[in-house]
């Protein structure tokens, strides 16, 4: 499975996840909603063609 | 953030409108306030608490200068305001709140005036910043300003910057510095990264449809009864870490006091116990460096022990049954009897002679036959001995190598026993006398009691191991099963990706950590040792305390400031270092240091040290100190200083000072 990981999609996936964590240091959002704008974010990164 | 500007405008005693302009130059990166005592030092600090964040830290809430207060009239609106001007990020800001007080009544009681205010002050916040053509002013909108100044600089880290003299001794005591320090070094973003993706992670295996595998099912089962388990252990963990703490702090403490003991025999036993527990804890970790050694040794050949005996008692008994029957004859290798019929069938050889029986071939080709398997076992018990041989080489020392670690473990442990029963001894001569005997009964029960509570947690943190190795094999039970359903390919590829994001924060969370605890321990200890005349050296636990690596004896608030000014020196040189930042990750920052007071419990030898040290660590030094403490440090801090001002109360016509009006000259 591993080999069919496209890395330039997990570097993405990293960064965005960087991003939006540093973002919420100020914005304080609660973990759900946290959680799944990040579960969000890696279904639509990963499905993106 | 870099500060350029503090305005105040009859804030508190500074009557009227107060500028003071904060040095920005490298070189002389410190300005200094000095005053005499209540002349309004520590309301600067609060200005800034109150500014940036509507920290309203007075007894008496009324923020308006009293003087104004006092000439207002029924129905009269008066305001005041604090305004800060600074850098970040190559934009300058500029932050103002203001309070518009409304008089609700006015009288006399005697000869008491009494002038009351609305009770909430019609509040307004504004900040704003420069456009890069250095004339645009771009106001951020007012639901922003919070969030926007806690992305500058978060709130719940301001202590640090921000602080009084009595506060400071307090700083390196905080029961947990850990969320500090993540916060300073912008370590709390990755590591609420991975809490998050961690649920994540679990969501998807969640997704997994299991339905029609038994095995897959069970899995899911059980992952789900081993998380919630963990979370039982994590909690039960926590609360054992604390009742350890909790009894190690009192033994600790009853130690401090059996120190100050007066009586030579109590000091002398004390002294020769604490050397025996500094044996006794290199012992302890002596043990258990022997006990991973002795299971390293094992771990490389775990067969020989096990299979060594059993392999080398069938070798000899070959070499017996060899010497009863004779040498067992040679037989072509992978070769058996099958494929000799086959030939003796076919009626002829490989090599093209016929095979006719009564012929010599025929009989030549039966006599190898007879050596063959499966009748004859020479050719399997060959190959066995080669193997078992094989596995004996290279064994020769695996027992000793073991036998010798398992003799050093013991001796350890002898002389963990001797030095116990020493301690012992020990207490019996404190004992002796009658105040220490109390004190000392104390500080047993308390070490009983921290034996008895790290045994809980050991064992606690055993179960929680054994929980998480559970989870793991679950998780990959289930991730296997996934990989070869057709129906949950999709699941099965967003848990690799989220799996794969998560071990790698994981993995930098913990790099980062680990750098950042070993360079605060060095900066500390670096700057302790260069501000502290006596010897000591500090250790950072596992919750960024700061402790002495010595036996603790009791502190005093000038000790505790120096540790604590060591410890924030450390962090914000940290910070100011960006000593994590990579290509794509900038976790470093500015900070300035504003201080009030910073060396009212610190003697003047240390007040020199510090002094030394500040200006080099921060990017920006921002201190109110009192004249009789400039003196001390003017010394080194004076070649350092680009802005200084000197906060007087006003006068009256004859020579008084007032105490409600204040100027910075």
């Amino acid at each position: 499975m591993d080999q069919n990981l496209d890395e330039k999609k997990l570097d993405k996936i990293k960064l965005r996840i960087l991003e939006m964590e540093t973002d919420n240091i100020v914005k304080k959002e609660s973990n759900p909603a946290m959680e799944d704008k990040i579960r969000k974010m890696i279904i639509s990164e990963v499905e993106k063609r | 953030m870099i500060l350029n500007k503090l305005e105040m405008y009859n804030f508190r005693q500074y009557i009227g409108h107060q500028s003071i302009e904060f040095s920005s130059d490298s070189e002389k990166n410190v300005t200094v306030l000095i005053g005499v005592n209540t002349s309004g030092k520590t309301t600067i600090v609060r200005a800034f608490e109150w500014c940036f964040y509507g920290k309203n830290a007075f007894d008496d809430t009324v923020l308006l200068n009293s003087e104004v207060r006092n000439n207002m009239n029924r129905g009269d609106v008066q305001e005041t305001w604090v305004s800060i001007t600074f850098v970040h990020d190559e934009k300058v800001y500029t932050i103002k709140r203001s309070f518009k007080y409304v008089c609700s009544e006015r009288y006399s009681e005697g000869d008491k005036l009494i002038v009351n205010l609305n009770k909430k002050p019609e509040e307004n916040l504004s900040l704003e910043y420069l456009q890069s053509d250095g004339q645009t002013k771009t106001p951020i909108d007012r639901a922003n300003i919070t969030e926007s100044m806690d992305r500058v600089l978060p709130k719940d880290l301001s202590d640090y910057f921000f602080f009084g003299g009595e506060r400071i001794s307090s700083i390196a005591d905080r029961t947990d510095l850990s969320k500090a320090v993540r916060g300073l070094m912008r370590l709390d973003v990755l590591e609420n990264a991975s809490n998050h993706l961690k649920t994540v992670v679990k969501g998807f295996e969640g997704d997994i449809d299991t339905t029609g595998d038994s095995n897959a099912q069970r899995a899911k089962d059980g992952l789900e009864t081993y998380t919630k388990r963990k979370a039982e252990y994590e909690q039960e963990l926590a609360n054992y870490d604390k009742q350890v703490q909790y009894w190690l702090g009192k033994e600790k403490e009853y130690d401090a006091q059996l120190a100050k003991s007066n009586i030579e025999q109590v000091k002398k036993a004390k002294q020769d116990r604490d050397r025996a527990q500094k044996a006794l804890e290199a012992e302890v970790q002596r043990l258990s460096q022997v006990k991973a050694e002795m299971v390293r040794a094992f771990n490389t050949r775990p067969y020989a022990f096990f299979g060594l005996p059993a392999i080398k008692a069938s070798l000899e008994m070959l070499e017996v049954a060899k010497e009863k029957a004779g040498e067992v004859k040679e037989s072509v290798p992978a070769m058996e009897q099958d494929a000799v019929d086959y030939l003796i069938n076919r009626g002829y050889c490989i090599c093209g002679t016929r095979l006719d029986p009564g012929t010599i071939p025929y009989m030549k080709v039966m006599e190898e036959r007879r050596v063959l398997p499966p009748e004859h076992v020479g050719d399997a018990v060959r190959q066995y001995k080669d193997k078992a041989e094989g596995y004996l080489a290279g064994t020769e020392d695996f027992k000793d190598k073991i036998e010798d670690k398992y003799k050093e473990y013991r001796a350890t442990k002898r002389r963990i026993v001797q030095i116990q029963n020493e301690i012992e001894e020990q207490s019996k001569f404190i004992i002796d006398d009658t105040d220490a005997k109390e004190i000392e009964n104390k500080r047993r029960d308390a070490h009983t009691k921290y034996i008895e509570a790290k045994s809980d947690y050991d064992g606690c943190s055993r179960k929680l191991g054994e929980c998480e190795s559970n989870i793991k094999n679950c998780e990959s039970a289930i991730a296997k099963y996934a990989k070869n359903s057709a129906k949950n390919q999709r699941t099965a590829l967003l848990i690799t990706y989220s799996q794969k994001v998560y071990e790698w924060l994981l993995e930098t969370y913990r790099g980062k950590e680990e750098i950042v605890r070993d360079e605060l321990q060095r900066r500390v200890n670096d700057n302790f040792a260069k501000m502290y005349h006596g010897e000591r050296s500090i250790v950072i636990d596992d919750k960024y305390r700061v402790r002495y690596s010595d036996i603790i004896t009791e502190e005093s608030d000038g000790l505790k400031a120096v540790k604590s000014f060591a410890f924030i020196a450390s962090l914000v040189s940290m910070a100011k270092d960006k000593i994590l930042d990579e290509d794509d990750m900038k976790l470093g920052q500015f900070y300035p240091l504003v201080m009030d007071a910073p060396f009212s419990n610190v003697d003047e030898i240390h007040i020199d040290n510090i002094c030394r040290i500040l200006p080099n660590t921060a990017n920006q030094v921002v201190m109110a100190v009192m004249q009789k403490d400039w003196e001390y440090a003017s010394v080194n801090l004076d070649k350092y200083v680009g802005k200084s001002y000197r906060i007087e109360k006003d006068r009256d016509a004859n020579g008084k000072e007032i105490e409600t009006a204040t100027h910075i000259m």
